[in-house]
Parts: C-alpha cells; sequence; structure tokens
C-alpha cells in the first residue's frame, strides 16, 4: 500500500470511486441515481472549468453562460425541432464554443480584473436574452418536456442508462483533458500562471494558450448544459443564473482546481452536499459560501490538491533516475549582430537609459558592468521586449526589434534570465527546463523536451539537481537552472543577468567555460554582472555603465587602463586601492 | 418638464451609485483586489434599514447613522476574515473570497427576510416639493444631498487628512507603510469599514423608491465594477463619473424601453468600452494594475 | 561605555535552501555612522528588512535600545525610533514631496508642520518642489525624500540602504555629509553600499559582508 501510495493519490481514489459505485448499486434508488447522474453532469463542466480557472489561472465567471448555452440548444432543438442526441450533443459543444471564440479575442487580452467582468456582463446579456425572448426560448417559464436521449434512434432512459452515458461522457472528457495537459503544454500553463514574465521570456504564447483554455472550458460547458437538460427534462433561463456559475467555481475550488480527481471529487460531494443540506432550505447556499471561504482560506489547492501535498510529504516519491540526455536542435547563425542605436528611456523624472549605443558582433560574448541603478537590468528589459524604450532603435540581424513582445522576441531566438530567478517552485529543476522546449503545437514530446534538459543541465553542471524540486535548490544551482531553460528555447541571442551570482569560485570556473563554448557554438551573448574578474574572464568585450550612459567600452585590459571607467567603477570591492575619484 | 424630472431621477440614482462605487474604488485601491461583495452590502443595509425602521421609531435621517454604523463592523468583519487571512496571495483569491461573502450575504438575506422586497423609509417624511410649477420628490432631493455630504466628507478625508494621507500610503506601498509606523492592518480593515458604511448607506437610501431584493446584488456590483472601468481603474473622481453616466444612461433610457433591455445595452456599451479603450475615460492611474 | 543603540546577534536569514544571513553579529551606536559594504547578493538588504521586520528572521536575537524587538511587527519598531530609506527609495510615488513628508510625522499637526519645515530646511531642493507628484522627481530628489521622510519620525536609529545608488558624485556627496550631520545630531547612523571608495573615510566604522556573513576584517582603516 505504502508503496502505491508513493506513486501517487490515485490508488485510493479509485478504491474510493469503485465504494462509491458500489453503494449506489446497493442504493439503486432513481433519486440516488439522479443524483449521482447530476454529478457527473457538472464534472463534465467543472473538467472544463479548470482549464482556464485552474491551469491557465484567469478568472472567467462565463463557464455557467456556456453550461446554459449548451442547455438551450438541445432543449430548443430536441423539443422543436426533435433532433436526436447525436445531433443535438455536438450543436449544443458547437455553439458555446462559437461565443467564447468571437468574445476571446477582444476579451482575453484584458487584464484580469476585466477580464472577469467582461465574462460577467457576457453572462447576463445571454440570460436577458433567454428571458425576453420568449418566442424562441420560451422566456422565463422556458419549455417543458424536453426529450430524453435518443441516439440514432435508440431511446436512453432515466435511472442506470442515462447514469452510464453521462458518466462515460464525463470519464471521456477527463481523458481529453489528461491528454492536453500531459506533454510541454502543462508545465507551459504552469509556468504561465506562476510568472506571467518569465513564461512570455520563454516564448510561450499566453493569448494563444488562454484562447485555447477558454474553448475547451467552452466546449465542456455545453456538452456539460446538454447532459443537464436530458437528466432534467426542462429548460429554463435557470440554466443560465448566477449560481450555476457558483456551483462550478466552489466545486472547482473545493475539489482540487488543476487535478482531474478534483473535478469528480468536487462534484460529487457538492452535489449531495446539496441534497444533505437541503433541510437547511435557502441557507444551503449558504454553506455553499461558506465552505468556498474557508477552503479559499484554508486549503487552497482543495481536497485532492491537499491530499496529494501531503502524500508528497508522508509518502515521498522514490525519485525516478533522471532521463537520458537527448540532442538539442541548434539555431541558425545570424549574419548580422546586435545594433543599438541612441536608446533612451526615462521612469517618470529618472532617466535610466541615455542615448546608448552598442554593438556585439554574432558569437561575441559582451560583458556589461556598471554600478547599481546604472541602467544594466533596465536595458535588458527594454531589449528584452518587457519595457518600451522612448526614443532608439534596436537591431537584431538587420531586423528592428523595437515594439515586439517578449514572447514574439523570445520565439525568434532572443532571451535573457532574471536578476532574482523566476522559476516554478513545485516543478522540477528537469521540467522548469523542459517547459522552454514549448512550441506550440509543433515542439517535441514531454520526454524528448526532458531529455534534451538534461543535456543542459548537465552542461552547467547542474545535471545532479534534475529531479530535485526547485524549492530545496541553493541560489547557485537556480540559476544555473534558468540559464539552462533559456537555452532551452534554443536562442540566437541570450541576456544573462548577473548569472554568477551566488556562485562559489569553482563554480564560477565552470561557468565561464560554459559560456565560452556555447559562444562557440554560435550563440551571442550579453551578461551583466558585478564581478569585475569573472566579467574580464568570459567577455570579449567590455561595456561600461554609469547613469544610463555608456562611460567605456574596450577589452578587459583597455578597459582596467580607462581612467572614467577606474574612477566611477574600479574603486571598488574587488580593487580596495582607495583611490580618490578622479572627476567632481 | 419631464425631462428635468428625468434628470432628477437620474441624479438620484447616479448619487447612490456614486457612493457605491466610491467604497469600491477605495478598497480596490487599498488593496489591489475587486471586492465582489460590495453590491451584497449595499443590500443587506438596505434589509438592516428596513429591519430597524420596523422595529424602531426612528426617523428615516436618524437611521442613517445607525446603519452606516452597523454595515461598518459588517465590513470589518469581512476584512478580517476574507481579506487578511489571504492578503498574500494574488488579487484573484480576494476575488473568490468576497464571491463567496456575496453569497453568503445574499443567502442569510434571503433566509431571515424572504425573498419579497422590502421597502425602507424615506429620509424625511413628507410630500413632493412644489418648485416652480415642477413636482420634485423629496427622497431625491434627500440622496443627492445626502451622497453629496457623504462623498464630500469622504473625499476631504483621502485628500487632506492625515488619516487620508495613511490609507493612501498603506494602498501604494503597504511595506513602506509599515517602515513608518502606520499600522498597516488597521487601515484596511478601516478602509472596508468605510467602504461597507458607504454601500450600506447607498441601500438605505435606495431601499425607499426602488426597494430591494437580497438578490439585487449581484447587479449592483456589475454597475460598480462598470462605473470604475469607465472612469479608469482606481481613480476616485473617475469612477463617481462613471456612476453618474450609468444612472442617466439607465434613467433614460428605461423612460423609452423596457428596464431589462436598458440593462442589456448597458452590458452590450461596456463590452465595447472595454474593446475600444479599456484604460476608461480618464486613463488608469500610474502603475497600478491588479 | 556607551551601550549599543542596536544589536545584532547571530541573525540568520534562510530562502528556501540558501542561507541569505549567516550568524551576523554587528552593532551600532549613537552619534556614529556605521558602513556595512559587500557586493550585490551579499545579502545587505535583506539585513536591511531584517532589522526592520519586513524579513522574518530564524535565529539570533536584536536589541534595539535595549528592547528585543525581533518579534514586533514592523509599524512598531518603527514607532520605537527606527527610521528606514530603503532601497530604491521607494517614495509614495502618488503622493507630492509635501504629502510624503506630513505621512511620516507621527505626531499632532503642529509637530508636523515644524518638522516639515526642517525638511526644507535640509533639503532646499525639496522645497522647491514641495507640490510635484513624487514619480516625476529626479533620481536624486528621491533620494533626499526617502530619506527625508525617514527623518520625520525623528528616529533614533536610520537605515539607510545604498542611498547613493545612481546619483551624480556631487549628489552622492551631499547625501554622505548629510549623513554624517544626522549622526551629529545624535542618531546612529547605519548604511549599506555596494562600492567603498569615499565612504570608507565617512564612516566611523565598517563591516565588510559577503555571502551572507558579515566580518570587519577587509574593511580599512578604523
Amino acid at each position: 500500500m505504502i508503496a502505491w501510495l508513493s506513486r501517487g493519490i490515485n490508488l485510493p481514489l479509485a478504491l474510493a470511486a469503485a465504494a462509491l459505485l458500489l453503494w449506489s448499486v446497493s442504493a439503486g434508488d432513481s433519486y440516488s441515481l439522479r443524483l449521482l447522474t447530476t454529478a457527473g453532469v457538472f464534472a463534465t463542466a467543472v473538467l472544463g472549468y479548470q482549464f482556464i480557472f485552474g491551469h491557465a489561472g484567469a478568472l472567467s465567471l462565463a463557464q455557467g453562460t456556456f453550461f446554459g448555452l449548451g442547455a438551450y440548444v438541445t432543449g430548443i432543438t430536441g423539443s422543436q425541432l426533435g433532433w436526436g442526441f447525436e445531433t443535438t450533443f455536438l450543436l449544443s459543444i458547437a455553439l458555446p464554443m462559437i461565443v467564447a471564440a468571437v468574445v476571446a479575442m477582444p476579451v482575453l487580452r484584458l487584464e484580469s480584473h476585466y477580464f472577469a467582468l467582461a465574462t460577467l456582463g457576457i453572462g447576463q446579456v445571454v440570460l436577458l436574452i433567454a428571458i425576453n425572448w420568449t418566442s424562441f426560448t420560451g422566456g422565463a417559464n422556458g419549455i417543458a418536456g424536453v426529450p430524453g436521449v435518443g441516439i440514432f434512434g435508440f431511446d436512453v432512459l432515466r435511472g442506470w442508462p442515462l447514469l452510464v452515458l453521462v458518466w462515460s461522457i464525463a470519464i471521456l472528457a477527463s481523458l481529453l483533458s489528461w491528454t492536453a495537459m500531459r506533454g510541454t503544454t502543462g508545465r507551459a500553463f504552469a509556468l504561465m500562471r506562476s510568472d506571467t514574465l518569465a513564461a512570455m521570456s520563454c516564448g510561450i504564447d499566453i493569448r494563444r494558450l488562454r484562447f485555447q483554455a477558454f474553448l475547451l472550458s467552452a466546449m465542456f460547458g455545453g456538452a456539460a448544459g446538454a447532459l443537464h437538460v436530458h437528466t432534467n427534462r426542462i429548460i429554463s433561463p435557470d440554466a443560465l443564473e448566477f449560481h450555476i456559475m457558483v456551483a462550478i467555481l466552489v466545486m472547482t475550488v473545493v475539489g482540487g482546481r488543476t487535478h482531474i480527481a478534483g473535478a469528480f471529487v468536487g462534484a460529487v460531494l457538492l452535489s449531495h452536499l446539496a441534497e444533505w443540506f437541503r433541510f437547511l432550505e435557502h441557507y444551503y447556499l449558504l454553506a455553499y459560501g461558506v465552505l468556498l471561504l474557508l477552503t479559499v482560506v484554508a486549503a487552497p489547492w482543495g481536497i485532492v490538491g491537499t491530499a496529494e501535498i501531503a502524500r508528497r510529504r508522508f509518502f515521498p516519491e522514490t525519485i525516478s533516475p533522471p532521463p537520458r540526455p537527448n540532442q538539442i536542435p541548434s539555431a541558425e547563425e545570424p549574419l548580422h549582430g546586435l545594433n543599438i542605436r541612441g536608446l533612451t528611456k526615462n521612469f517618470g523624472g529618472i532617466r535610466a537609459l541615455d542615448n546608448v549605443n552598442i554593438d556585439v558582433q554574432p558569437g561575441e560574448i559582451l560583458g556589461l558592468i556598471g554600478p547599481n541603478g546604472c541602467g544594466k537590468t533596465t536595458l535588458i528589459n527594454v531589449v528584452n521586449g518587457l519595457e518600451t524604450a522612448d526614443a532608439g532603435e534596436i537591431r537584431w540581424n538587420d531586423k528592428l526589434l523595437n515594439g515586439n513582445s517578449p514572447d514574439a522576441l523570445a520565439r525568434s531566438g532572443i532571451t535573457r534570465t532574471f536578476q532574482s530567478t523566476r522559476l516554478v517552485e513545485e516543478d522540477t529543476a528537469l521540467d522548469n527546463v523542459a517547459v522552454g522546449r514549448w512550441e506550440g503545437g509543433k515542439g517535441p514530446t514531454i520526454d524528448t523536451a526532458r531529455g534534451q534538459a538534461m543535456t543542459l543541465l548537465n552542461a552547467l553542471d547542474v545535471g545532479n539537481a534534475a529531479m530535485t524540486l526547485v524549492q530545496s535548490l541553493t541560489q547557485g544551482v537556480r540559476r544555473r537552472v534558468e540559464i539552462a531553460r533559456t537555452l532551452a528555447t534554443i536562442p540566437s541571442l541570450l541576456f544573462l543577468d548577473e548569472p554568477a551570482a551566488g556562485l562559489s569560485a569553482e563554480e564560477r570556473e565552470t561557468l565561464v567555460v560554459a559560456i565560452r563554448k556555447f559562444a562557440k557554438d554560435g550563440l551571442t551573448l550579453v551578461i551583466v554582472d558585478h564581478d569585475i574578474e569573472f566579467i574580464s574572464k568570459v567577455s570579449h568585450r567590455i561595456v561600461c555603465l554609469d547613469r544610463g550612459q555608456v562611460i567605456a567600452s574596450g577589452t578587459a585590459a583597455e578597459i582596467s587602463q580607462d581612467p572614467v571607467a577606474k574612477s566611477t567603477y574600479f574603486n571598488g570591492t574587488s580593487n580596495p586601492k582607495a583611490g580618490q575619484s578622479q572627476d567632481d | 418638464m419631464q425631462f428635468i424630472q428625468l434628470a432628477l431621477n437620474g441624479l438620484a440614482l447616479g448619487a447612490a451609485y456614486a457612493l457605491i462605487a466610491l467604497g469600491f474604488v477605495l478598497v480596490l485601491n487599498a488593496t489591489r483586489a475587486v471586492n465582489f461583495a460590495q453590491g451584497d452590502l449595499v443590500v443587506t443595509g438596505g434589509f438592516i434599514g428596513a429591519a430597524l425602521a420596523s422595529q424602531l421609531p426612528l426617523p428615516g435621517y436618524a437611521l442613517l447613522p445607525v446603519v452606516m454604523l452597523a454595515m461598518a463592523g459588517v465590513g470589518f468583519c469581512v476584512s478580517a476574515l476574507a481579506y487578511w487571512p489571504i492578503r498574500s496571495r494574488p488579487p484573484v483569491a480576494v476575488f473568490t473570497t468576497t464571491i463567496a461573502v456575496g453569497i453568503i450575504l445574499q443567502n442569510g438575506l434571503n433566509g431571515v427576510f424572504g425573498p419579497e422586497p422590502r421597502s425602507a423609509p424615506p429620509l424625511f417624511t413628507g410630500s413632493n416639493l412644489d418648485i416652480y410649477g415642477l413636482a420634485v420628490s423629496r427622497q431625491s432631493l434627500a440622496i443627492i444631498a445626502a451622497a453629496a455630504f457623504l462623498i464630500a466628507g469622504q473625499l476631504f478625508l483621502t485628500n487632506y487628512a492625515q488619516l487620508g494621507r495613511a490609507m493612501r500610503a498603506t494602498a501604494q506601498d503597504r511595506d513602506m507603510a509599515a517602515a513608518i509606523g502606520i499600522p498597516v492592518a488597521r487601515m484596511i480593515a478601516f478602509t472596508f469599514a468605510v467602504s461597507a458604511a458607504l454601500g450600506g448607506a447607498a441601500g438605505l437610501l435606495l431601499a425607499n423608491q426602488f426597494f430591494v431584493t437580497p438578490t439585487d446584488g449581484t447587479n449592483l456590483i456589475i454597475k460598480a465594477y462598470i462605473a470604475v472601468v469607465i472612469g479608469g481603474w482606481g481613480r476616485i473622481g473617475g469612477a463617481l463619473a462613471g456612476a453618474m453616466l450609468i444612472a442617466l444612461f439607465e434613467t433614460i433610457i428605461s423612460a423609452w424601453m423596457d428596464y431589462t433591455v436598458a440593462t442589456g445595452l448597458l452590458y452590450v456599451a461596456v463590452l465595447g468600452i472595454l474593446l475600444v479603450r479599456p484604460s476608461g475615460l480618464f486613463g488608469e492611474v500610474e502603475g497600478r494594475r491588479a | 561605555m556607551i551601550e549599543a543603540l542596536l544589536s545584532l546577534k547571530n541573525i540568520s536569514v534562510r530562502q528556501g535552501a540558501t542561507a541569505v544571513l549567516d550568524s551576523v553579529t554587528l552593532t551600532v551606536k549613537g552619534h556614529e555612522v556605521v558602513g556595512v559594504f559587500g557586493p550585490n547578493g551579499a545579502g545587505k538588504s535583506t539585513l536591511m528588512n531584517a532589522i526592520m521586520g519586513l524579513t522574518k528572521v530564524e535565529n539570533g536575537n536584536i536589541k534595539f535600545n535595549q528592547t528585543t524587538i525581533d518579534r514586533l511587527p514592523t509599524a512598531r519598531r518603527a514607532r520605537l525610533g527606527i527610521g528606514y530609506a530603503p532601497q530604491g527609495r521607494r517614495v509614495f510615488a502618488g503622493m507630492t514631496v509635501h504629502e510624503n513628508l506630513a505621512v511620516g510625522c507621527r505626531g499632532g499637526s503642529v509637530r508636523r508642520r515644524r518638522l516639515v519645515n526642517e525638511m526644507y530646511t535640509l533639503f532646499p531642493p525639496l522645497a522647491d518642489r514641495r507640490q510635484s507628484i513624487a514619480w516625476q522627481l529626479s533620481g536624486g530628489e528621491q533620494q533626499m525624500l526617502s530619506l527625508a521622510r525617514a527623518l520625520m519620525g525623528e528616529p533614533r536609529l536610520l537605515l539607510a540602504d545604498e542611498p547613493t545608488l545612481g546619483l551624480s558624485p556631487r549628489a552622492a556627496e551631499q547625501v554622505l555629509d548629510m549623513l554624517q550631520k544626522i549622526a551629529g545630531f545624535g542618531t546612529g547612523v547605519l548604511l549599506c553600499e555596494q562600492i567603498d571608495a569615499s565612504m570608507t573615510e565617512r564612516c566611523d566604522r565598517r563591516y565588510v559582508m559577503k555571502l551572507g556573513k558579515v566580518s570587519t576584517e577587509g574593511a580599512g582603516k578604523h
């Protein structure tokens, strides 16, 4: 048992499911069967909601609307047109997806607080249409007498047959969900919701992923709505009311927002709770509210999420052996290098970059030094697309970079590391690196990606940390894991922000050797650091910045002789000659 | 003539909406998070007013401070239960907990009072006033006056009083505010209390002419939300202007069309705004995004 | 023998598996300027945050004015008399210069007015820009505002994290002059910086910080 537990929570859940099944067989009355059927319906809706709310981390309040739309399609086409399940079900999935696609374009690019409002507003509009378009929708009373499920002429009766159909669909949905999330896409979602900036810098197309998640949520929502109508044989505006959205939200949060099992646990638990609390009458919804509040505050990972964390603590996984290293494709060689002209950036009254001119040849390693506040990180942020320049041009391989988003730049081969590492704490180092191999639908499988990640971790001498969770790693190791992640995106131009901070002298040596090798393989690098020795050893050329301006540039030897550079920077920690400033 | 009548009604409604929006923005600025329960707090204020009126022989205007005080207490509880424990988590978490608070309030009210609409007494009793031959509703004037008074008071507090400065500092940089000795937890609790009090006042004021039902909250929070989006996320002045615009839009359109159609048009208009200019009429406040 | 105003004994702070502060021990007395020098990533800001209570401390003991403060919340420590001018200045960007100063005062309006005028005298550039919104100020002006705001609380101990960051050499000199002046009034000043240079002479005592550890070796002349 313990061995099984250490591989995941699935065994106890499977046992619980079997127990539930046995119990329902023995109870067998139509009432408990109907309850279980409803649970299956909502499990499907929750599985859909998990895509947008759980995986993509976006607060959509549209799931109830998709549910209601699916319900109305089935209700109307089934009762007025008499079409069979095989048609109505597909239409019930299609309409919500079409609506989702139409509203997604303007709505998904909104910040999260606007997004929630937009989805809520859409829901209200649809509800008003349903209530007022009486001739089509039956108005406030809806349409009764919706036929049961008829698949190509065969009637699926209520009770056991309907239960089996609904749960088959729910299980199919869960398989779909599992397949969608298991590759590098699942890791991309995890990074996206944990750190949007880092995700963009890895080339992850945030908008596209959100769009896909939104569409999937609509698909499953519509399916659930259709099944709901077949269970209840009536369609009314109740299916579009906010309390359906609330129910789905509570089930998702209580069950566990990114776990497939959580959808089932949440749906089964809350459907039955609604019945058990019926003695509370009006107050049963209040109990839902209290449950939601308690869960978010005390157990935000939901039942399954919390159980998984507990399981990991008490029955830790035997660390599986790291995968075998795989070949990584290389980037194409650029013809021209990086050319920055007249770059200027202000923050209010502070001039962070002042008419900066820098050139880097392809395959060159440029070191960038300067005191804190001189603009080094701002320079990276502007080139990387996180900030927009107020003036000036940035060209790479003769193409203008200004105005592009960080993820578009990353996909064309320009990426960077961060001053304080941005990694997914709960994932292994290996998976953190593997996410860099995400390429939409065209990238490698998760296994290939992991193998390639292994190669990179070895190249940076942190291969032995591959299977460890990032939260347990030291700064020095984390920095190299992040460098490995950027390399996984197969860049042609790479900015490293203080890669040597927190590294011992030995580790620095290894890093210098590794970086020099990357450059020989064709990578162009710009490295920002404070350690003069490290920069001198690793760079071909050095540029000195001070208060946003380039004050000196040349080889390490030239810089150490330059009087301006010396007075501004070299009277520092590495050279404790108490020399007086020459200027000012 | 009729148009002036209409405009007055619109102004009164706008004044009440402005109170709601002001409360909403205060918490938004202080916590970077949306208090989804603001609408339900308004409704709670209305119901408390209705309940008290049937128990106590107080005149309408005396009910106002009592309701506001009670709602301040409710606001304090909301901050302690739904905000403080999760203050370091991303704003989505607060969104969810306040949705939960909203559910609790709605269904609590439904359970205690039942689903039927209730009304609260007017601030000042008496028939309509006669101004230049126009029959002017006393309550409309009272709403405008009360709201103006409360909003002016709150704006004064925020912009000129030391307490207001402390609240703004807490909103802008919580850690630095603590580092200069501001009791941050108390500031935030106070903000929630004020926000709930303003909302509750709006509820009491609205409950006379418009009646109040337990489920009104969802509608109201959407309107507060819309006002803030129109006016520019985080801008107090913008939110007030947005609230006025919504009220005038509603009043004028629903004079010609069905109320539900008017509401539908409002939502469609907002979706249009989000599409074209999400930063609102006056633009978002610098560097202030949830 | 003057009792230490601030005394840290064996303070440790961990971040995941890394020891960001490793058994740090140091003292600051009134009337003196103490400098902590070290490269980026050494832990200087973490040290400041730990004293101020913005970062939790695992072991060890912090005493301010004979009171043990390592369990107290930040606002309490500020009210006990510790002023903080953090790295990156962190002025209240949406408020005016005047409001930034006013909010730093914990007394009544009379005291507030007196202190604000004192700040305008100490920092004339702030007086010129008293109605400007803080984010419009230049780096040097923001640094002055950050210090002035901390001084509004009339602190016994002033923590200054990289006060010369991004300033022109002349502005940096002015800031250091100011800090020495403040120490002259009786306040203890603890500052941390990256570059050693001319600052060594400005400090009465020096510590060197590297990878979370503090020592007095290589700290220049005493």
